[in-house]
C-alpha cells in the first residue's frame, strides 16, 4: 500500500486529492489547519488519517514530523496555498501580504519537504510535487497584477528546481504542477475546471511520472508548461 | 541634463554604474546605506549628489521621495541586493534569512519603484530596471545552489513582469538587467571586471524603449532564459 501525505486537504483541490487517492487504496495523510473543522474529509472513505498543520508556524511543521514518525511516504504533495488579495495594485502591497504570502506558499512547502526528507526517502516512489500555478509561468502569464502570488510561485519553482539537483542522487523525483483555473473557494468559483478534472488530470501526472521528468512543470492536461 | 537613481551604489555595480553614468554628464543620484561611510563614491568627478537608503524600509524609501521633492528622475536602477546565506544547506535555510533576501532582492526595489512614480512621471526616458541574475532563471538551472538568492531573483523576475504589464500603458519601461558574473565583495572576486559589465549595462539602457518592457537583458544585449 502506498501512502501520500496532502496539506490543504480539508477543501478544494486538496480534498479532492485526498479523495480520489483514498479511493485508490492509497493511505493517504491529510493536514489541515484544523482538524476539527474538517468534515467533508472526515467524511471520505478509505484510509484516511488526518494531521494537524499551519504552513506559518515552524512549530506546526516539526509537530506533524513527529507525528508522521518513521511513515515511508512514497508522494509528498504540497497543496496548501494562499492568493488572497491578488488584485492589489503595486504600490498597494504591504510587507505583511508579501511575506504573508511567500512564506506560505514558497517557504513552507520547501521547509516541510526537508523536514519529511527521510520518510520519503524511506519511501519507493520518491515523488515530490509542488502544487504551482501558471503564475510561475514568466514567459505564460499575462493576468494583471497577483504580484506576490506570482513572486511565490516562480520562486518555489526555482526552489524546486534546485531540490532536484540536490536529492538526485536518491532518485527524488521532484514535480511541479499546474492544476489550471480550477473552481474552488480559493478561486472565489471563479474557473473552467471542476477540481475532479484537474485532480483527475494531476494524478495522471504523478502517478504516471518517471525520473526523467524530474524537475518539469506540468499541466493537469499533461502539457509541459514553458518557464 | 537626465537624471539617474542608483541604489546601492557605495560599491561594486553599483559604485561602477555611478561612475560612468556620472562620466556620461548625467546628474547621479546615488543612494547608500550609510552616507557616512562612502568614501570612494565621494570622490568620484561629475554630478552626484548622495542620499541615504536602507532599501527594505518603507520609512527610508518615503524619507528619501520627501527629500527628492517631486524632482524628475529619467532612469531607476534598482541594484541594492545581498547575497543571503549562499552555502546553506536545504536544511540549513531559515525562515529570517529567506524573508531578508526575499524583502531586499525582491520587494524592496518595487517598493522603491512604486514610491518614485510621480518622479519617473516627470522624466523624459520613463526606464525602470531591477538587478536580476542568471541565477533567476528557471529554465537554465541545472545546477540548483544558492537557495535564497535564487528564489529572491526569480520572484523579482515575476514582480517585474507584472510591473511591466501595470506600467507599460503608461509609457513606464519595467526592464530587468543581467550583470553577468562581476568581480566585486558579493562575489567573493570572482568574475569579469566590473567596468566589463556596467559598459555592457550602460548600452542596454541606452537603448530600451517601451517595446522592451518585461524583457530580462543580459550585459551583453541577450536575453536571460525563463
Amino acid at each position: 500500500m502506498s501512502t501520500i501525505l496532502i496539506t490543504g486537504a480539508n477543501r478544494g483541490l486538496g480534498l479532492e486529492f485526498a479523495r480520489q487517492y483514498a479511493a485508490d487504496g492509497w493511505q493517504v495523510l491529510a493536514t489541515c489547519r484544523n482538524p476539527a473543522d474538517a468534515a467533508e474529509l472526515a467524511a471520505l472513505p478509505g484510509e484516511i488519517r488526518i494531521l494537524s498543520y499551519e504552513a506559518l508556524s515552524e512549530d506546526s511543521a516539526q509537530a506533524l514530523v513527529r507525528q508522521v514518525g518513521e511513515t515511508p511516504i512514497d508522494v509528498l504533495l504540497l497543496n496548501a496555498g494562499t492568493s488572497e488579495d491578488k488584485k492589489l495594485a503595486p504600490e498597494a502591497i504591504t510587507t505583511a501580504h508579501w511575506q504573508h504570502t511567500l512564506l506560505t506558499n514558497t517557504f513552507a512547502p520547501f521547509r516541510l519537504a526537508v523536514l519529511l526528507k527521510q520518510n520519503l526517502q524511506r519511501g519507493e516512489l520518491k515523488k515530490l510535487v509542488a502544487v504551482s500555478s501558471l503564475a510561475a509561468s514568466m514567459s505564460q502569464y499575462d493576468v494583471p497584477r497577483e504580484i506576490a502570488y506570482r513572486a511565490s510561485k516562480g520562486a518555489l519553482n526555482q526552489l524546486w528546481r534546485n531540490l532536484t539537483v540536490e536529492w538526485r542522487d536518491w532518485q527524488c523525483l521532484c514535480l511541479m504542477l499546474r492544476p489550471g483555473k480550477v473552481s474552488t473557494r480559493m478561486t472565489g468559483f471563479d474557473g473552467d475546471l471542476t477540481p475532479e478534472q484537474s485532480v483527475t488530470g494531476m494524478r495522471g501526472v504523478i502517478d504516471g511520472a518517471t525520473f526523467e521528468m524530474s524537475g518539469n512543470f506540468y499541466g493537469y492536461d499533461g502539457n509541459v508548461v514553458p518557464w | 541634463m537626465p537624471t539617474i537613481l542608483i541604489t546601492g551604489a557605495n560599491r561594486g555595480i553599483g559604485l561602477e554604474l555611478a561612475r560612468q553614468y556620472a562620466a556620461a554628464g548625467w546628474s547621479v543620484l546615488a543612494t547608500v546605506r550609510d552616507p557616512k561611510r562612502t568614501s570612494e563614491l565621494t570622490t568620484l568627478p561629475g554630478a552626484i549628489e548622495i542620499f541615504a537608503l536602507e532599501a527594505a524600509e518603507q520609512a527610508s524609501i518615503d524619507a528619501l521621495v520627501r527629500d527628492l521633492n517631486g524632482r524628475p528622475i529619467d532612469v531607476l536602477i534598482a541594484n541594492a541586493g545581498i547575497p543571503g546565506q549562499l552555502t546553506a544547506t536545504p536544511e540549513e535555510i531559515t525562515r529570517e534569512d529567506f524573508l531578508e533576501v526575499m524583502s531586499v532582492n525582491a520587494f524592496a526595489p518595487l517598493a522603491l519603484a512604486t514610491a518614485l512614480f510621480d518622479n519617473i512621471l516627470a522624466g523624459d526616458r520613463r526606464v525602470v530596471t531591477a538587478m536580476s541574475s542568471l541565477m533567476s532563471s528557471v529554465g537554465s538551472n541545472d545546477w540548483g545552489t544558492q537557495y535564497s538568492y535564487r528564489a529572491s531573483k526569480t520572484a523579482l523576475n515575476a514582480v517585474w513582469r507584472a510591473l511591466a504589464l501595470e506600467w507599460t500603458p503608461k509609457n513606464i519601461a519595467c526592464v530587468l538587467l543581467r550583470p553577468g558574473l562581476v568581480a566585486t565583495e558579493m562575489s567573493g572576486g570572482r568574475g569579469m571586471p566590473v567596468e566589463e559589465s556596467v559598459t555592457g549595462m550602460l548600452k542596454v539602457v541606452d537603448g530600451l524603449t517601451l517595446a522592451d518592457s518585461g524583457r530580462l537583458i543580459g550585459f551583453d544585449g541577450l536575453d536571460v532564459p525563463w
